[in-house]
């Protein structure tokens, strides 16, 4: 069953002065693409080809100029007050600016547990039980919650941000970007731990990315859009190496191998480099 | 703060309103206000604030829109909190504390105008006491004794100079918790 859907949904912004008329900007152009239930779903495209815009849209914070947006057979256009509270609830989002998507005054407590308070009203000592269990779980310490913003770094932030998106027990999460801003020691725990709600809930997962091998090892679909339209569709790496997509080629030729490649004669260095790589991972396929 | 978050028809039409007011200079209008209510305490601050409210209102739709836009409200919208909890819990908090920066500062700019309304017999009459009205009152004095102008001047001007520091104070101290707010 599908759980979201887009149906030729474009998006049209007006850019325009006081003595110009808007020109339209097309940042989204006849998208068509579902999301099935516990399913999980790659979005990757560069800089600028509408992987934000599409994101916003799926979750009704901005109205589309053509076409539906649709969860659970029912249209988001026609939603009522209380289908906007139930899908509030049941989608959450993680934002790729985590400095930006939370409030500078509210403690890390106070973020995490705002969703909590929409839905429910909760004790002191329960608020600090709950915001304690979902640091935890995204691999911080229950004493993070009294900290400002400010006062903690960037993926922590993000980490804070994953824990506010998993507070209600959500169906389904948007990633957008969430988690660029890792180091691949913390990525690959928050991945694991998606992963397990995958498993354990069947939660269903939008996953926007650059990095095409995070997206390949994550999501069962990846979409590929480029200049506001999805260009390709393909389900593996394996498929990503064979798809002739310029796009698709163009990013796949921007992810930086995990150790050098350089071989050249003479290079006395490579061979000592790739010497050291299997004494550290001797897993690495080289 | 209603036209700022609310936007469209509603920010369009409080704002042409402002515009009006806009188009008076602030002490004509103040005289004007003064003119047809009558002297006196009461009356010099219903015309001064009358006179000011587009300003604030101004500030204020201006700080809302800065706000209104900031990812942690989309991040707020997408977890479901509503319109009026937003504006409560997410706007009104950083304008607020805007906004008493603001007026603690406009506090002495206010004195020089109660003081002028004053000085022109149109502010606060006697017997209450004022520094407008004594340093008017003095005037006729100014070369046999100058103290007695330059007193309630040096009061006014004390007086002012500390709102001002009190408003550096207040900003210092209000601004230090929601680092990035402004």
């Amino acid at each position: 069953m599908n759980l979201m859907e887009m149906r030729e949904v474009g998006k049209t912004y007006r850019r325009g002065s006081v003595f110009r008329s808007g020109l339209p900007l097309d940042a989204l152009k006849n998208i068509n693409f579902q999301i099935r239930q516990g399913g999980s779903v790659g979005l990757i495209g560069r800089s600028g080809s509408g992987k934000s815009t599409l994101c916003r849209l799926l979750l009704g914070l901005e109205k589309t100029s053509r076409g539906q947006v649709i969860y659970r057979g029912k249209d988001l256009a026609a939603f009522s007050k209380a289908d906007w509270r139930s899908f509030r609830r049941r989608v959450q989002v993680v934002f790729q600016n985590a400095l930006g998507s939370v409030n500078p005054r509210f403690t890390v407590q106070e973020i995490i547990i705002e969703p909590l308070l929409n839905y429910s009203t909760l004790t002191k000592g329960e608020k600090e039980r709950k915001s304690a269990a979902l640091l935890e779980q995204v691999g911080l310490r229950a004493s993070e919650g009294t900290k400002l913003p400010h006062q903690v770094s960037g993926g922590e932030l993000q980490r804070i941000c994953i824990a506010r998106a998993l507070a209600l027990g959500p169906e389904m999460i948007i990633l957008d970007e969430a988690v660029s801003s890792l180091d691949m020691l913390i990525q690959s725990q928050i991945l694991n731990l998606l992963k397990d709600l995958k498993r354990s809930f069947g939660v269903t997962y939008l996953f926007i990315s650059h990095d095409l091998r995070i997206v390949s090892w994550f999501c069962d679909e990846i979409l590929v859009l480029e200049e506001g339209r999805l260009v390709t569709r393909v389900r593996d790496l394996q498929e990503i190496e064979e798809d002739s997509d310029p796009a698709l080629k163009e990013l796949m030729a921007s992810v930086l191998p995990p150790w050098p490649r350089q071989e050249g004669k003479g290079d006395r260095h490579a061979g000592r480099i790739r010497r050291r790589d299997r004494r550290c991972c001797p897993d690495a396929a080289l | 703060m209603l036209a700022g978050y609310a936007g469209g028809i509603v920010d369009a039409a409080l704002m042409r309103l402002c515009d009006v007011f806009f188009t008076f200079p602030t002490f004509v209008l103040a005289l004007f206000m003064v003119g047809i209510l009558g002297a006196g305490m009461g009356n010099v601050i219903i015309a001064i604030a009358l006179t000011h409210w587009a300003w604030y209102a101004r500030i204020v739709r201006g700080l809302v829109l800065t706000f209104k836009y900031r990812d942690y409200i989309l991040a707020a919208r997408a977890a479901g909190t509503g319109r009026i909890k937003i504006v409560v819990r997410h706007i009104l908090p950083p304008v607020f504390s805007q906004l008493v920066i603001l007026a603690t500062m406009d506090i002495g700019h206010m004195m020089l105008h109660v003081s002028g309304l004053s000085f022109l017999g149109l502010g606060i009459t006697p017997p209450t006491p004022e520094w407008g009205v004594m340093i008017s009152d003095a005037r006729e004095y100014i070369w046999t004794q100058p103290s007695v102008i330059l007193w309630p001047g040096m009061m006014i001007f004390l007086t002012v100079m500390s709102f001002n520091l009190i408003g550096d104070v207040v900003r210092d101290r209000l601004d230090s918790k929601g680092k990035g707010d402004t």
